[in-house]
């Protein structure tokens, strides 16, 4: 089996001031190719950093350990990253608000042709045409959307043309950062199948970062929770959603409504733990329902429950 | 494609701002108005100036008659107490006038731009000694500067545009660095260097071109503060000679016959106000039609 993602006990902090936080602490994964993966987890909880890490825009003063593996090739290893021939040739990305990640100044147009131009050297022509077919491709007029300037398109035509922007580089891994987080629920639908037309026509890999439950049981086939910067539990999503093992994860998937239905939601008391104070045991201790002696001193190891299926939790 | 460029283009660039605001402010209209006359005067004067060689500060030949006449259907504006004739003098003013603040104000933009933007690209040292520097010029005034300039390198025109970039081009520096601190935060900054795209690209094409505008807005406002800033320090004989055609040494030469002839001093002051007052109603309309939140609640006349 070809893996699209592998990361081994990939940790990823960042340097603030003479301080060191730690946004994801030892995850391992894996994702196959052409499959839709997916990873939720609220606010916080290290999953942008996951894909920046996996698309290769870790910010310069992001510190790595763990190796981490795109296409077959190892991009980080300890505190050394090497993205070259791989950020932007097999992995490639769809920013989370498509407003602040465009060039106000640049016409779609240009946007395109300045990416494909540092990329692949085409000129302007070319990359005129090559935008034509992938906005095309995402739903949009290219006659109508390719001399415009950003802040003349709509939320959802900006998310189309990041979308055609990042697929025109020809990469098969598309890492998606909570693409729909700024978006009307029916155009979120809109995105969403979208994307899943794209994975089938261009046989994309999709690794989309949401915090919507909803969503991300609409489009995945595997799931993964994370939670203050720890992977809590990956599955198959169907089995996931429908009997969650980990009791954050349970609590994910019950405060989530459902419209027609009355059921009482619940929500625990409690935040997420501080990012800067390291605590020995399990990250979900103080919120959990269930917590066990064990899991205030030591932090749970993964455990394999099932075909692909891991939970990090002491119940089990 | 042509056609369709022209219908979409209404966006952010100068030029678009600038149209947008001619079609919404009376006040743009007035001082461009204001302004166009000005230049006009600049590019004409020197040869629709009825005794062009009183306009260069010569001293006529028969000047003991000529000499202290108020305005009469001769000399519009009157002539001064050597019988030159004040609007000749005004009318080749204005293209000294010009030269003088557009070079100020370029110079000191491109200075300004280029500093403030470094500044907050460069982080670090780079970022803290710029500033550093910056600072230490915005504390140097433009006439003592002026003055001190004097003294070593004589009268002329580079004292009064040397004195006036060096004080004018950290305000530019200043503002575009603040501009530019939450721009180098943006995510198309950062994904364009970490895709290897050259600082020197990165800077002129995403950093400055996004910083640009409000600090061009408040350049076209200074021309006007730059001009009264010049024609004050050759009000004061430190910078042109005294009998150069500039609208601040005519007003010193009428200064000491202000009771006996005030019309000497009177018109080209009044044709600094025209120019600073243009130059101000523009940058002012512009200014608000860039950032709505700083318009005004209440209306001038026009």
């Amino acid at each position: 089996m070809v893996l699209a993602v592998e990361a081994k006990r990939l940790s990823v902090g960042y340097e603030e001031l003479e301080e060191l936080l730690w946004a994801v602490r030892g995850v391992s994964f894996e994702v196959r190719e052409g499959e839709a993966f997916c990873i939720v987890g609220e606010s916080g909880s290290g999953k942008s950093t996951v894909a920046s890490a996996i698309a290769g825009i870790l910010p310069p003063h992001a510190v790595t350990e763990g190796e981490l593996r795109v296409g077959g090739r190892l991009v980080v290893k300890g505190n050394e990253r090497d993205y070259e021939g791989v950020r932007g040739h097999l992995v490639t990305y769809v920013p989370q608000s498509p407003g602040a990640s465009l060039n106000p100044y640049l016409e779609i147009g240009d946007q395109f042709y300045y990416v494909l131009n540092n990329l692949y050297g085409l000129s302007r022509k070319e990359a005129r045409e090559k935008a034509r077919t992938y906005l095309e491709m995402a739903g949009l007029d290219p006659g109508a959307v390719l001399d415009r300037y950003p802040h003349e398109l709509s939320g959802g035509m900006l998310q189309r043309a990041a979308i055609a922007l990042a697929l025109s580089t020809g990469a098969k891994i598309l890492v998606a950062d909570e693409p729909t987080s700024s978006l009307d629920a029916h155009l979120r639908l809109q995105i969403v199948q979208l994307l899943k037309r794209l994975r089938s026509e261009v046989g994309l890999t999709l690794i989309f970062i949401t915090h919507d439950m909803l969503l991300a049981g609409v489009l995945s086939e595997r799931i993964a929770v994370m939670y203050a910067g720890h992977l809590v539990e990956v599955g198959p999503t169907k089995e996931v959603l429908r009997k969650p093992l980990h009791p954050y994860t349970s609590m994910l998937i019950e405060c989530v409504p459902v419209l027609g239905v009355k059921r009482p939601l619940k929500a625990y008391a409690g935040e997420p733990p501080n990012l800067s104070e390291a605590g020995r045991g399990c990250p979900f201790y103080d919120r959990c329902p269930f917590r066990l002696e064990a899991c205030a001193s030591e932090i749970p190891p993964v455990k394999e429950v099932g075909e692909s299926y891991y939970v990090a939790c002491w119940l089990y | 494609m042509n056609a369709s460029r022209a219908r979409f283009n209404s966006a952010v660039g100068f030029l678009d701002l600038a149209r947008r605001a001619w079609k919404r402010s009376a006040r743009l209209r007035v001082g461009a108005f204001l302004v166009g006359v000005v230049v006009f005067m600049a590019v004409l004067g020197p040869h629709v100036a009825p005794h062009p060689s009183d306009g260069w500060g010569v001293v006529p030949r028969n000047a003991a008659e000529r000499a202290g006449k108020p305005p009469c259907p001769e000399f519009p504006f009157g002539t001064d107490n050597l019988g030159r004739d004040v609007l000749s003098r005004v009318l080749v003013g204005a293209r000294l006038a010009l030269v003088q603040i557009t070079l100020v104000v370029s110079v000191s933009l491109a200075l300004g731009l280029l500093v403030g933007v470094c500044a907050a690209y460069y982080k670090g040292p780079v970022e803290a000694l710029l500033n550093y520097v910056a600072e230490v010029f915005l504390a140097l005034p433009a006439l003592v500067v002026a003055l001190a300039l004097r003294l070593a390198l004589g009268q002329g025109l580079h004292i009064v545009v040397a004195s006036l970039i060096l004080s004018w081009w950290p305000w530019y520096a200043r503002s575009s660095y603040i501009y530019a601190r939450a721009v180098v935060e943006m995510e198309y900054v950062l994904l364009a260097r970490l895709a290897g795209v050259p600082a020197r690209t990165v800077l002129f094409r995403h950093v400055l071109a996004n910083v640009a505008p409000p600090v061009l807005v408040q350049a076209i406002t200074d021309l006007g503060s730059v001009l009264l800033e010049a024609s004050a320090i050759n009000f004061l004989g430190i910078g042109l000679p005294p009998d150069a055609p500039d609208w601040g040494v005519i007003v010193q030469n009428g200064f000491r016959y202000i009771v006996s002839m005030p019309w000497v001093s009177m018109f080209p002051g009044a044709f600094i106000l025209i120019t600073a007052l243009g130059f101000s109603l523009v940058g002012d309309s512009l200014r608000e039609e860039l950032d709505p939140k700083m318009r005004r609640r209440w209306k001038l006349w026009f």
